[in-house]
């Protein structure tokens, strides 16, 4: 299971846990308090409560992801949060055991893929492991049977600019956007979109970030060119 | 290759299917269904014993007869003489000795006069119900508190499945049932082994096989048994009977497997889990649904064990 390991060990003071399931978030908290002994652990329950939460404690080591929540596109999640918080560990425990969901969260940057299914023994060591520094994916990951399962940008109707975009842009980041494009001051984003203003500055610097620009002059431009090839 | 309804009709045994009149239970058990049934379901490991010995006038044609488990005392306390007639057959037909009651008055006088190991209780009842009966013997001063009382209902809605748990019942059987899954339901709670005093692996033989001690212990551990007592019930309640129902409304919640993937996980089953996810694969994948039939028998095989694990979740609280 390990594909690498990084020289320093770390411990983990401050996490924060994005789970939609209740159940799944209470037992990750016990695990992380009681097996791992982190300290601070806090919870979100969706990706933009993770981002208000995150743009608030810049020191957070952890940030266990669950897949496939509610308007969460995974790979710009993952990689939204590995850009900005370069400094935190960013594990996803899914109970999905598709590979490319494995491969895509990888390829975005995570620390490791836990699968759900392995138990809260298994969940434990996984955890351990990451934050000893090895990188850690589920023992299907190389078992080939499924690749056929693979979907393509082609299979779903895009052509590959606009999935290439479409997956490093989280859904409310073009939101953010699209509302920069119509000449919005970052107040007015965040009362439209109910987000707080450091949410909004933090979806900002990661779009400059993506367009490789360094005010919203020059975002807003990018953003105008690219809003008009999307379909929506 | 996808399989028909008659290949899975087996999850009608588990209580998922509900009737609501206690009626439905006349004619239920004819031999011959039930043997047809038997050989339908290769995976149930049964040892079939040729009848030796008995009163077994009315059983000439039970071949299947289960003798691996103890004969125990039982007190069937139902008002419809028809459901007492074949519920005593079947009994006996094991080799179970068996008492009638009518009501839940005649029950508890009975049961100050005998030995019982086991009460098999009908809810709706003329002069004293089921659940009125159950809360006298419940009572800490009856010298029998503690016997297991399996409720016989044709109502297994969660809500109602909450009521029966709360005045008492240990578990339900629900009607209509099949003989194999009364006498299981039977030896599951005459086995001795002290309720309370062991984790639900000191009775390795009434888990699934793929169950893992180790998972669960930790989950419990770590989480203590009220959290561990919510995980059993939702998955007793919310989760399973979707899996145990019809595989083509399954197919429109794939979420339902998904959350049994992680749920299982955690409390040890790691066979449901592990056959979820993949069915899990085959649904999105839009792919043969190769996977649903052993699905559905590890969720069988699961579902029976909960409400053990329940009971013990109760007793360490």
């Amino acid at each position: 299971m390990l594909i690498d390991r990084k020289s320093s060990q770390r411990g983990i003071a401050s996490s924060l846990i994005v789970d939609d399931d209740e159940y799944f978030r209470i037992a990750l908290r016990n695990i992380l308090s009681v097996r791992l002994g982190v300290s601070t652990i806090n919870e979100a329950e969706s990706f933009d409560e993770a981002i208000e939460y995150l743009t608030k404690a810049e020191d957070t080591d952890l940030v266990v992801f669950d897949l496939g929540m509610q308007g969460m596109n995974t790979r710009a999640a993952i990689r939204t949060v590995r850009d900005s918080f370069p400094n935190a560990l960013v594990v996803v425990v899914s109970a999905s055991c598709n590979r490319q969901d494995v491969l895509c969260c990888l390829e975005a940057g995570a620390h490791g893929y836990v699968h759900k299914g392995i138990g809260p023994g298994g969940l434990t060591s996984a955890l351990n492991l990451i934050c000893e520094g090895t990188v850690f994916v589920p023992s299907f990951l190389p078992e080939l049977e499924s690749s056929e399962d693979v979907v393509t940008p082609q299979d779903v109707g895009l052509n590959e600019r606009d999935a290439d975009v479409l997956q490093r842009i989280t859904p409310r980041q073009t939101e953010v956007l699209r509302l920069l494009v119509e000449g919005l001051s970052n107040k007015g984003i965040a009362r439209e979109l109910g987000l707080s203003e450091s949410a909004v500055k933090f979806h900002l610097s990661a779009l400059f970030r993506h367009f490789g620009v360094s005010n919203r002059v020059e975002a807003a431009t990018q953003g105008a060119k690219l809003l008009a090839t999307d379909p929506d | 290759m996808p399989l028909t309804p008659t290949d899975w009709g087996a999850a009608a045994d588990l209580g998922v299917r509900t009737n609501g009149s206690d009626a439905s239970l006349r004619g239920a058990e004819p031999d011959t269904h039930e043997s047809r049934q038997m050989t339908a379901r290769p995976f149930e490991r049964h040892a079939p014993v040729k009848a030796t010995s008995g009163d077994r006038s009315a059983d000439a044609a039970d071949v299947d007869m289960r003798l691996d488990h103890p004969a125990v005392r039982v007190l069937s306390v139902e008002d419809l003489n028809d459901n007492q007639e074949i519920i005593t057959r079947i009994l006996r037909g094991a080799g179970h000795r068996v008492d009638c009651a009518a009501n839940g008055n005649e029950a508890i006088t009975l049961l100050d006069l005998n030995e019982y190991d086991l009460i098999l209780m009908d809810i709706q009842m003329p002069v004293m119900g089921g659940i009125e009966a159950t809360q006298l013997i419940r009572h800490a001063d009856h010298p029998r508190h503690d016997i297991p009382i399996l409720a016989m209902t044709g109502n297994t809605q969660p809500d109602r499945v909450e009521q029966l748990s709360a005045a008492g019942i240990t578990d339900v059987i629900s009607k209509p049932f099949r003989k194999a899954y009364l006498l299981k339901k039977i030896a599951l709670w005459t086995t001795p082994d002290d309720v309370g005093t062991a984790l639900p692996a000191a009775r390795e033989d009434m888990m699934p096989p793929n169950f893992n001690q180790d998972d669960f212990d930790e989950f419990l551990s770590l989480m203590g048994p009220d959290t561990a007592l919510r995980w059993i019930n939702t998955l007793h309640t919310q989760l399973l009977p979707s899996v145990l129902g019809a595989m083509d409304d399954l197919i429109e919640r794939p979420e339902i497997v998904h959350d049994i993937v992680a749920k299982a996980g955690m409390l040890g089953f790691r066979g449901l889990s592990a056959s979820c996810a993949r069915l899990e694969q085959q649904i999105l994948g839009n792919r043969a649904l190769d996977e649903f039939a052993t699905t559905q028998r590890e969720a069988r095989r699961v579902n029976d064990a909960l409400p053990r694990m329940r009971q013990m979740m109760n007793a360490l609280r």
